[in-house]
């Protein structure tokens, strides 16, 4: 598992630690929503999983790894995938394949290996007939997914993933959110930062950071319970959520997560 | 005194089998004190069309003239794009915000920083001193909106304001952008329609490069086939309603406030049973 044991960590010039006394972990098999409002740490902490930053005190391990043992680098980053908010930053071929190729190239794995798992990768992703495609000619969707390709390739154990989603239109939004419900069922354990309520309520548990440290670890549903919570950690219920809030207290039975507006109507006119 | 474009015919040169947006035939105007999102799926020319308006790029025919004049006229239009951390080079956020402004050699540029900076809910004086490299995401983006608002255009072009910013930040940028409405010209690029239906006056849907549908926000609000011809979502508050209405629920005007549609649905239920 990802171990975070009294994780503190700051920034040059900045007068607070961008977070400060964080535990928890995440095992393989999980889906955990890391939740905050902006500047709360949440990317700070997704950087400290795979060593890209390091703990200025405590300890980050993956799978009993210390994260800051620079001979263990390579298994540190190929056990943790990150996948950041903007694709453009994480993408360096020159078409599909090559991206996608770069990280296992760099492991120095075997040709005839590294060919498996890049087609394997563009699968999981389904952007298989693009292979040769230039990254710049594709959709901001097809990007992600490039991005995350370039992650499966390095067959990582855990995935961190930093807002995925913010830059995508609702299609983009739809095909990361189904790759990421494949690669739960595949057994990998998954960090997911985001500030859609509605994500949140498919995760298997919920982190809330306020300034740096952790004030809630629960599950979607008790969250959901506590407006005040949900109102510190800068989550906002969807319109639509609030309107089945409504119908629930107006005596309808009304389900609490809901994705489709029939299900209302259905609730109304039963 | 508008921004108006005619005839928008615009086509990324290197273009062979792509997905790159392109334009065509787009016409539209934009009035100072009102506020105008332009919708449309990845790839349908939303981007494309802001950097015409603002004189990034040359439309291969048709024209953008605002007040009469060019567009690339100094001090005329702000624009702020989808990654503002990439537009930041100062030291301190507030020398980022004072750019603009006295650049353009506008008085008072100190207090508009600061006044800008607390009208996208930043606190001048713990953020004006710090790094812009420092910032979340979040915060780099509010930074960025404010360098434009600071440098008080009659016209202000947005791309995707409000991504990846939590409700108080999206709160606090649509608070600006209503503000800075009442004496210019925005206009909105994004892919959340929703977000912004509650501010906006008028709406713009691309598809592939064309105008699919424009007017009045109250007057798409009420039926969803110009939408589905567009590829494009209404939002979910808004087809729920639409919804109710096709099972002959007689639910009334639709309604962006969630309360007020929950109670429309049940008194609509009641009478028709």
């Amino acid at each position: 598992m990802i171990q975070f044991s009294d994780v503190e960590f700051f920034y040059q010039e900045m007068p607070r630690p961008a977070v400060s006394g964080v535990s928890f972990d995440v095992s393989p098999g999980e889906i955990v929503a890391l939740v905050g409002a902006n500047g709360s740490g949440k990317s700070t902490i997704a950087r400290l999983c795979n060593g890209l930053l390091e703990p200025c005190r405590g300890r980050v391990t993956v799978d009993g790894i210390d994260t800051c043992e620079s001979s263990e680098t390579f298994m540190v980053r190929s056990r943790v995938g990150l996948v950041l908010q903007n694709p453009e930053n994480q993408i360096v071929g020159t078409v599909v394949e090559e991206d996608v190729a770069f990280g296992p190239e760099n492991l120095g794995i075997a040709p005839s290996e590294i060919r498996q798992r890049v087609d394997e990768a563009i699968s999981s992703v389904g952007l298989v007939g693009l292979e040769r495609r230039e990254p710049h000619l594709l959709s901001e969707g097809q990007k992600q997914r490039l991005a995350v390709a370039g992650v499966l390739a390095l067959r990582p154990t855990y995935l961190v993933f930093d807002e995925p989603t913010a830059m995508l239109d609702p299609r983009g939004r739809g095909e990361i959110r189904a790759i990421i419900t494949t690669l739960r069922a595949e057994g990998r354990g998954i960090l997911y930062i985001t500030h859609h309520l509605e994500e949140v309520m498919h995760m298997t548990r919920v982190i809330g950071l306020e300034h740096g440290r952790i004030v809630f670890d629960g599950s979607p549903e008790q969250l959901l319970g506590s407006p005040e919570l949900l109102d510190r950690l800068g989550l906002e219920p969807s319109p639509l959520s609030v309107m089945a809030a409504e119908l629930r207290r107006l005596g309808y039975q009304v389900p609490v997560a809901v994705s489709d507006g029939i299900v209302l109507v259905d609730a109304v006119c039963r | 005194m508008s921004l108006i474009a005619e005839g928008l015919k615009f086509d990324y040169p290197l273009r062979a089998s792509t997905s790159l947006p392109a334009l065509d035939a787009v016409s539209f105007s934009l009035e100072p004190g009102e506020l105008v999102i332009v919708v449309g799926a990845t790839g349908s020319g939303k981007s494309t069309l802001l950097r015409l308006c603002a004189g990034l790029l040359k439309p291969d025919s048709g024209s953008v003239l605002v007040d009469g004049g060019p567009v690339d006229a100094k001090g005329i239009v702000g624009i702020v794009f989808q990654n503002p951390e990439t537009q930041f080079f100062a030291e301190s956020v507030h020398a980022d915000v004072a750019f603009g402004p006295r650049n353009l050699g506008l008085v008072g540029v100190d207090t508009a920083v600061d006044d800008s900076l607390s009208a996208v809910g930043l606190d001048p004086v713990a953020f004006g001193p710090r790094s812009p490299f420092t910032l979340s995401g979040g915060e780099a983006r509010r930074v960025a909106i404010a360098g434009i608002l600071a440098m008080r255009t009659p016209y202000l072009l947005l791309d995707e304001p409000t991504a990846g910013l939590d409700p108080l930040g999206r709160n606090a940028v649509l608070k600006a952008l209503g503000q800075a409405r009442q004496r210019a010209g925005v206009l909105v690029v994004t892919h959340d329609a929703g977000e912004f239906l509650g501010a906006a006056d008028r709406i713009i849907a691309l598809s592939e490069g064309r105008i699919a549908f424009s007017g009045k926000v109250s007057e798409l609000l009420d039926d969803s086939l110009p939408w589905e011809h567009a590829g494009l979502a209404l939002p979910p508050i808004v087809s729920v309603q639409l919804a109710a209405r096709d099972r002959g629920l007689s639910v009334g005007r639709v309604t962006l406030d969630p309360v007020t549609a929950a109670r429309s649905l049940v008194r609509a239920a009641g009478e028709r049973t």
